[in-house]
């Protein structure tokens, strides 16, 4: 009785399991997300985690050609991580990371060898701080290997000496909290968006809607704006539990940090609206997210450096919106730019994306079926 | 099918020629003509598949027809965004926003039309009114019975007042008194008020109520016309059963006035031709019936002698 209980059992897990993947043969669009998705994932993380870092923009100062420094030097040059820019004092180079145009800078004085670096990309930093300790002691080496007066050397070696162009050292959360700022406002945004316009066309509203005299244009217009206040309190939130809870620093303006919200929060509910044409389930929705979201995580520099990206695959990364949401907050809240330092690229680049995807969303609201 | 008149601009509600639309191979609307005059109600009948959803859903717009010219409130059809405002659009599918108010649903649709202030609380107490549901104005709309769901989509159709109702089986699922107080609604619409209800339906006694019915079938008009006409068409009359105690001798009676009587047992069945023809029969000397039943011919009977 209870075997046969058993049996029966089974054999109704059996049947719901058939009807499952009967179900999923016929979902030709799942199927396709299921198989490429990833691959997609799998491709990122593996080059992206593989590779050495390339394109460091690394400033020298040479104020001194003593063994070390040209040691120094010879090593940077031969290394292929660093795009060296040559420069004639400290200053310059102080201005320029400080712009942010380059990554840091290496000044080769007589007495002593000084690292300026950002201190809010902690993984270039510390590339740049390896590469220039393995090259001192390389140079070391080779001086130590012709001499007999070994102890007369050290009274003339350069000191090394770090300094962090914003004065502090951050941690890995610093560093990432900014983005990951960008990340789930994007994020969620973008997910209920996408289910909210499928909703509204499985249950027929959308089309009811559409025949009235409300035009595509304003139907779109009209999620954004009720949307944005929902994302305005979900990246008060946010924003509140980084800097107050995990102490991320607040360096920049507030203003800021709101319009740079906003603009990534428009393009992703445009972004939302335009792919929610192209599912026909929740289940659907479900999947957009490896093809449409991890890949910009991976990509846009937020656990990795933009320069641990393969060369040949970088200029993905300047098509995401997050690339320019991660770069425009990292400058607010940790370098304490205002909402004028932030408006090129990274606005410009966010406003695109958002009027580019607005107009495809409006485009693509179908009102007639063919 | 072709219409009896060409479009005349102002006189129809919609006119429609050459309408064709398949989805693959499947054709769904072949070569349909329709023609719906201004304030009436105009039922589109035909059994499931025989593309009343799809025809309305076409002249909404909805739906991209293949071929055709058709005209809706003087508006070409590729133009019909023009007078969407004028228009009230009941899908089968009922949308509303569950996870609204009713008053919520309400002010929705009424804003997309414009109405706005008082004017939009005045209209909503009205349709509320109409579908019998104003205590249900804060009840969040997904927890309403089926039947109550039904009610409020009708509300949110007529909330904006328009010139043009198209209702795709607006009846189904409703108790049998609230049908009766939609119809009633209904003809206040259009003899009172002027409006064109366009109704979809599969159900004959229904089709029966409208002023005109197009009886449609695997995508064609196969009848347009009253529904009297095509009783008449089909040479149906109404009759009177009669009970007597004498079948015989009251039957000769009444064919000496010049009646055709059939004897169906101890009933004498009687077409009365004309409206004078029940008080004649009634009158007849010595005719002494024990009970008597008035018969009207339906349009179930009506197609089924026509072929249609």
């Amino acid at each position: 009785m209870q075997t046969e209980r058993l049996l029966h059992s089974f054999h109704r897990i059996g049947v719901v399991g058939l009807r499952v993947i009967r179900q999923i043969k016929r979902d030709k669009r799942t199927i396709g997300l299921v198989i490429i998705s990833p691959i997609i994932l799998m491709v990122l993380l593996g080059y992206s985690l593989a590779g050495t870092m390339s394109g460091i923009g690394l400033g020298i100062v040479q104020l001194s050609q003593g063994t070390v420094q040209e040691g120094i030097l010879e090593d940077l040059q031969s290394s292929d991580s660093f795009s060296l820019t040559y420069l004639a004092s400290e200053d310059d180079a102080d201005r320029l990371v400080s712009e942010g145009s380059l990554d840091g800078a290496v000044i080769l004085g007589e007495d002593e060898i000084r690292l300026l670096l950002d201190g809010t990309s902690p993984q270039v930093a510390s590339a740049i701080a390896a590469q220039v300790g393995i090259g001192m002691q390389q140079a070391l080496s080779r001086i130590l290997g012709g001499l007999e007066n070994k102890i007369s050397l050290q009274a003339t070696l350069p000191s090394l000496t770090t300094y962090y162009v914003y004065g502090y050292d951050l941690e890995v959360k610093d560093s990432v909290g900014p983005a990951l700022l960008g990340i789930s406002i994007f994020f969620f945004t973008f997910l209920t968006t996408t289910i909210s316009f499928l909703r509204e066309r499985l249950l027929g509203t959308l089309e009811k809607v559409l025949a009235s005299p409300l035009s595509k244009f304003e139907l779109v217009s009209g999620y954004i704006l009720g949307f944005l206040v929902i994302a305005f309190f979900q990246s008060a939130t946010t924003f509140t539990i980084l800097v107050l809870g995990f102490k991320v620093p607040m360096q920049g303006s507030l203003i800021a940090v709101l319009a740079v919200i906003m603009v990534v929060s428009a393009g992703a509910l445009s972004f939302g609206a335009f792919l929610s044409n192209f599912a026909r389930s929740e289940f659907q929705v479900i999947q957009f997210i490896p093809v449409v979201i991890t890949p910009q995580i991976v990509l846009s520099g937020v656990w990795l450096p933009l320069q641990s990206i393969p060369e040949w695959l970088r200029p993905v990364a300047y098509i995401f919106p997050l690339t320019y949401s991660n770069h425009a907050l990292r400058l607010i809240l940790l370098k304490g730019a205002s909402l004028t330092d932030v408006i090129y690229p990274d606005l410009v680049a966010l406003t695109i994306f958002f009027v580019l995807t607005f107009l495809l969303a409006v485009r693509m609201l179908q009102r007639q079926e063919e | 099918m072709e219409p009896k008149e060409p479009h005349v601009k102002g006189k129809h509600a919609v006119f429609g020629r050459g309408i064709s639309k398949s989805f693959g191979q499947i054709p769904v609307l072949n070569d349909l003509a329709i023609n719906i005059p201004k304030g009436v109600i105009y039922c589109l009948l035909g059994p499931n598949g025989s593309g009343k959803t799809t025809l309305i859903r076409a002249l909404m717009g909805l739906v991209r027809l293949d071929a055709g010219r058709v005209y809706v409130l003087d508006e070409p059809l590729e133009k019909v965004n023009r007078v969407y405002a004028h228009l009230g659009y009941m899908p089968q599918q009922r949308p509303l926003y569950p996870d609204l108010t009713v008053q919520e649903n309400l002010e929705f649709y009424a804003g997309l039309y414009g109405i706005r202030g008082q004017k939009r609380g005045e209209r909503i107490k009205e349709v509320l009114a109409v579908v019998d549901l104003a205590e249900t104005r804060d009840r969040i709309t997904g927890n309403l019975s089926g039947g109550m769901y039904q009610r409020i989509s009708l509300a949110c159709t007529l909330v904006h007042d328009p010139e043009l109702l198209l209702l795709d089986e607006p009846t189904v699922g409703i108790d049998p008194v609230t049908k009766q107080s939609f119809w009633e609604y209904f003809k206040h619409l259009t003899e009172k008020e002027g409006r064109t209800i366009i109704i979809t339906t599969h159900i004959m006694e229904e089709a029966d109520r409208c002023d005109i019915v197009g009886f449609m079938r695997a995508g064609k008009m196969m009848a347009e016309s009253s529904p009297d006409e095509l009783k008449n068409l089909a040479g149906l009359q109404t009759f009177l059963r009669l009970k007597v105690a004498d079948p015989e001798k009251d039957a000769a009676r009444l064919r000496n006035l010049g009646f055709r009587v059939e004897q169906e047992g101890e009933a004498l069945v009687v077409p009365l031709p004309g409206p004078e023809s029940l008080r004649e029969v009634l009158s007849c000397q010595d005719l002494r019936p024990l009970s008597y039943k008035i018969v009207e011919p339906t349009l179930e009977q009506a197609f089924l002698k026509l072929a249609i």
